[in-house]
């Protein structure tokens, strides 16, 4: 029996994944930067080509392991790989990007058979920056696409915004789920 | 006795508390009239009215000896005022002033008149506050539970939530700045940012959201016709103060404190609805268990009554999450025929469509439970 202990984190250059991982990451996350050489430099000098892995210890001593996909198309061989095992697809969009329901689009039509056995979020980066597409736009989108995901907006590099959509994730694939205390948040607006 | 008289001026802006002292005088009070500050025998003003603290120094300054009758909820720090506790009686408004034209200046204190002192405005205005936040805070959760024990449903009109809604509308549609007053702290909308604005932390926000607007002005004494919502003309749109927040995020923490655990009028326990998307859960106040009740409602329709069996959560936890969705315009409801049965196992709810197929779940359930307490823990 596969173990199901892996989280992938999935979505175009620039989205936020490496970053995403490295704040959940109880370890010093292990990246595979390069420079790029190709329409990447563009949007940052170096990218991740081959993949992200972080770790979260569990209690018990257990452990999920994080995995972030290479953003560009060309290392989409490695995607397949990544996801076997894993409990779901965290997908994150860059709202400012150039045509971010075209990416939506692309990483929902790949991974759909990995989510359709597992389980999707979807969080939106820089839409402090870009705030149209809105949530709603995207909810709409997905639904033409035959999903239903938790949709929410993102700050990658704050972990309660990435642990919440994590949280969603898991509530989304099972919401008999209990937290054993209650944690009341004030969200900052 | 001196037979002149009285001349009194209203101090601050033309609010409808004001128009009611001065339509007070022009009834009720045929021994006084009403004239401009520089004129005036005594000076009346209403502490609790928006930024009044520049206009009673200025006051004080151009005429010191000057009598001063303020009116507010709490008593003020300050010996040199006559301070009328609201809610105000108009006999003890006649009172005071009987107690300044028969005195050429020289005041004593009766049963209704007190002499106080009102330095340090913010000082009382902070204390006001706290005491408000304080008597109607508590626990939220427990505040929740107690009301929702009493009553199931609220009229979300009768509330800010209500009032915010009809702004919102307003504002949106003409893209004007509005600002809404109560009589606490004034509300500004900047629709072209779609932000809100209120000189208030969240305490104070939802100690006000407990009470209905026409509870408030009662316990407060402003006795006007009612709420307002007019344009902000002395803004261009663009200067908007620090502190802002999302004009959805504000509206949801509203109607979920003015739900205080029941469920708007209109949705009724027993009927199906469904969550359209799940609320940005980021950007919006909510405890945990919102993820909960956010996920099952949006997997399939179900009864309010039910997603409080399924999911074990408090009564009031999950109907202030569905006020506050729907004020955000996210729930629907739906035909019963349309809802998820009840009583049905994982399995069956699984070939039916309505709980998603997922490998984990049943033979590593504890493991997404661990990542989750990992999560929430950490």
């Amino acid at each position: 029996m596969a173990l199901y202990n892996k989280l992938i984190f999935t979505g175009p250059v620039g989205a936020g994944k490496t970053t995403a991982i490295a704040s959940l990451s109880d370890e010093p996350p292990v990246r595979t930067d390069a420079l790029a050489s190709d329409m990447t430099q563009n949007l940052k000098p170096a990218t991740t080509v081959a993949m992200d892995y972080g770790v979260m210890t569990l209690e018990g001593g257990g452990k999920l392991h994080l995995y972030g996909t290479p953003g560009q198309e060309r290392f989409n061989f490695m995607w397949e790989i990544l996801s076997q095992g894993g409990i779901g697809v965290i997908l994150l969009i860059d709202n400012n990007g150039n045509d971010p329901f075209h990416d939506l689009r692309f990483f929902l039509n790949r991974f759909r058979s990995f989510i359709d056995e597992s389980g999707l979020a979807i969080g939106i980066t820089r839409m402090d920056l870009k705030a149209d597409p809105t949530l709603e736009a995207y909810h709409k989108e997905i639904d033409k696409l035959g999903f239903r995901a938790p949709i929410l907006e993102v700050d990658a590099r704050r972990r309660s915004d990435v642990s919440l959509l994590v949280q969603s994730l898991l509530f989304h694939l099972d919401p008999g789920l209990e937290v054993e205390e209650e944690d009341v948040r004030f969200a900052v607006s | 006795m001196n037979k002149e008289p009285l001349k009194i001026a209203i101090l601050g802006p033309k609010t409808r508390f004001n128009d009611l002292l001065h339509q007070f005088v022009k009834r009720d009070y045929p021994l006084g009239t009403v004239v401009d500050p520089e004129q005036a025998d005594v000076c009346i003003v209403d502490l609790d009215g928006f930024d009044i603290e520049g206009l009673l120094l200025s006051q004080r300054q151009r005429m010191p000896d000057q009598p001063m009758i303020v009116l507010s909820l709490h008593q003020p720090d300050d010996d040199t005022c006559l301070w009328l506790k609201k809610p105000l009686q108009s006999r003890q408004l006649a009172e005071a002033l009987e107690t300044i034209r028969n005195s050429n200046g020289i005041v004593k204190e009766t049963d209704n008149v007190k002499i106080v002192t009102a330095t340090n405005q913010e000082t009382r205005l902070n204390q006001a506050a706290q005491k408000l936040a304080v008597k109607h805070k508590a626990n939220f959760k427990a505040v929740n539970t107690v009301i929702a024990s009493a009553t199931k449903y609220y009229e979300p009109v009768e509330y800010l939530q209500g009032l915010l809604i009809k702004a919102y509308r307003q504002a949106v549609t003409t893209g004007i700045t509005l600002r809404i007053d109560t009589g606490w702290e004034p509300i500004f909308i900047y629709p072209h940012k779609r932000l809100v604005w209120v000189d208030a932390d969240d305490q104070q926000l939802q100690a006000f959201c407990h009470l209905s607007i026409r509870k408030f002005t009662h316990l407060t004494g402003e006795l006007a016709s009612g709420p307002s919502i007019t344009p902000e003309l002395n803004t261009d749109g663009d200067s908007i103060p620090d502190g802002s927040q999302s004009m959805e995020a504000f509206l949801w923490k509203v109607s979920w404190w003015n739900s205080s655990g029941r469920l708007p009028r209109g949705v009724k326990s027993g009927n199906p609805i469904r969550l359209r998307r799940w609320p940005n859960l980021t950007r919006l106040w909510c405890p945990t268990s919102a993820l909960r009740i956010a996920a099952l409602l949006y997997h399939a329709a179900r009864t309010p009554k039910e997603v409080v069996k399924h999911l074990g959560l408090p009564e009031s936890d999950v109907y202030s999450f569905i006020s506050a969705s729907r004020a955000i315009g996210l729930i629907e409801r739906v035909d019963e025929k349309e809802a998820a049965p009840t009583d049905l196992t994982e399995g069956e709810e699984q070939s039916l469509g309505l709980r998603p197929k997922h490998t984990p779940v049943g033979s590593h359930g504890g493991f997404l439970g661990k990542i989750l307490r990992s999560l929430v823990g950490g």
